[in-house]
């Protein structure tokens, strides 16, 4: 990715490992699965198609794959959270999704409403 | 089990006469339900001895052998804290990263004091561990009205949104007597409606 701009219309996707309790109910993301202890972390999808990325997550956690969902930029900035692209070594579509500009942790409204606006790509628990 | 009136524990359910009834769930678990039908005793009191089956490997849990006195929806509310208290003990063996991003591992204290909350609430939520050492559990209204409480080892935040108009949505941060908190949001939540 070369722009550390998210424009609104990119889709931001979010994925989960397999755990026991997990973080869904009837099959449906709970805020919990956007809270985190450093922002959530999201790929931009970078003009990559859903099947790609769906298939690059698949491939990363195997028989861990839990879930996959996505979300628009415009969608998280509605719920007034603050979507950052940040590099790292290993991931150039790298991002998280921050609660504020100073505050990192998504709290329980804003999770909510993420929980509630995202699309669920593939669920697998 | 706290509320649920468990009458005694035991490992010689063979000796009883089974009737067996199963409560199909979208969990993991399933119910078992074996009921006492043919004793005076299970007839009298209404005993039956509960268990939970994993729905994969169909295997049951001997360490969930309850004789519990039971009817009608209290059944379904011991089945869902059964599952509840289960994933909660399941907790203790997260480790970092468990979510696959930065989630937090749990220790066993707080696995105990959220244990001790599900056990005495009133309502079972549905629950969900978050990746900042906390617990989210949540109920829901058929009009999509939300109460939700994220439970920290010493605070806990309540959310309640009604049909979902998150303008309208009411945050109230309490640093003791959780479980007296949600019981008594609960009554509101349910009652007012």
């Amino acid at each position: 990715m070369k722009s550390d701009e998210i424009e609104d219309h990119e889709l931001l996707y979010r994925v989960s490992r397999k755990s026991d309790p997990d973080c869904w109910e009837n099959k449906k993301p709970m805020p919990a699965f956007f809270i985190d202890s450093k922002g959530a972390s999201i790929d931009r999808d970078g003009n990559r198609s859903k099947n790609d990325i769906e298939i690059k997550f698949k491939n990363r956690f195997k028989e861990n794959f839990g879930g996959l969902v996505r979300i628009t930029a415009e969608a998280c900035r509605n719920a007034e959270t603050i979507p950052q692209a940040i590099h790292n070594h290993s991931n150039n579509y790298h991002g998280e999704i921050h609660n504020s500009e100073t505050e990192i942790e998504i709290d329980f409204l804003k999770a909510l409403q993420l929980a509630d606006l995202c699309e669920i790509v593939c669920y697998n628990m | 089990m706290g509320s649920l009136n468990v009458a005694a524990r035991s490992s010689n359910f063979c000796e009883w006469d089974f009737k067996p009834d199963v409560l199909p769930t979208r969990s993991r678990y399933n119910t078992k339900i074996i009921n006492s039908n043919r004793t005076s005793a299970g007839m009298a009191n209404n005993l039956h001895i509960v268990e939970l089956i994993d729905t994969n490997t169909k295997k049951k849990d001997s360490s969930r052998f309850e004789f519990i006195k039971i009817k009608g929806k209290e059944l379904i509310e011991m089945h869902k804290k059964l599952v509840n208290l289960d994933k909660i003990g399941k907790l203790q063996h997260f480790k970092e990263g468990w979510n696959g991003n930065n989630g937090l591992s749990f220790d066993i204290s707080l696995v105990n004091l959220f244990s001790e909350i599900i056990n005495n609430l009133d309502r079972q939520p549905d629950i969900a561990p978050t990746g900042r050492k906390s617990l989210q559990i949540q109920y829901e209204l058929e009009d999509k009205s939300y109460l939700g409480f994220e439970i920290f080892a010493d605070r806990m935040t309540k959310l309640e949104v009604p049909q979902r108009k998150y303008d309208k949505a009411i945050v109230t941060e309490k640093n003791n007597n959780f479980t007296d908190f949600i019981n008594e949001s609960l009554r509101g939540f349910y009652e007012i409606r």
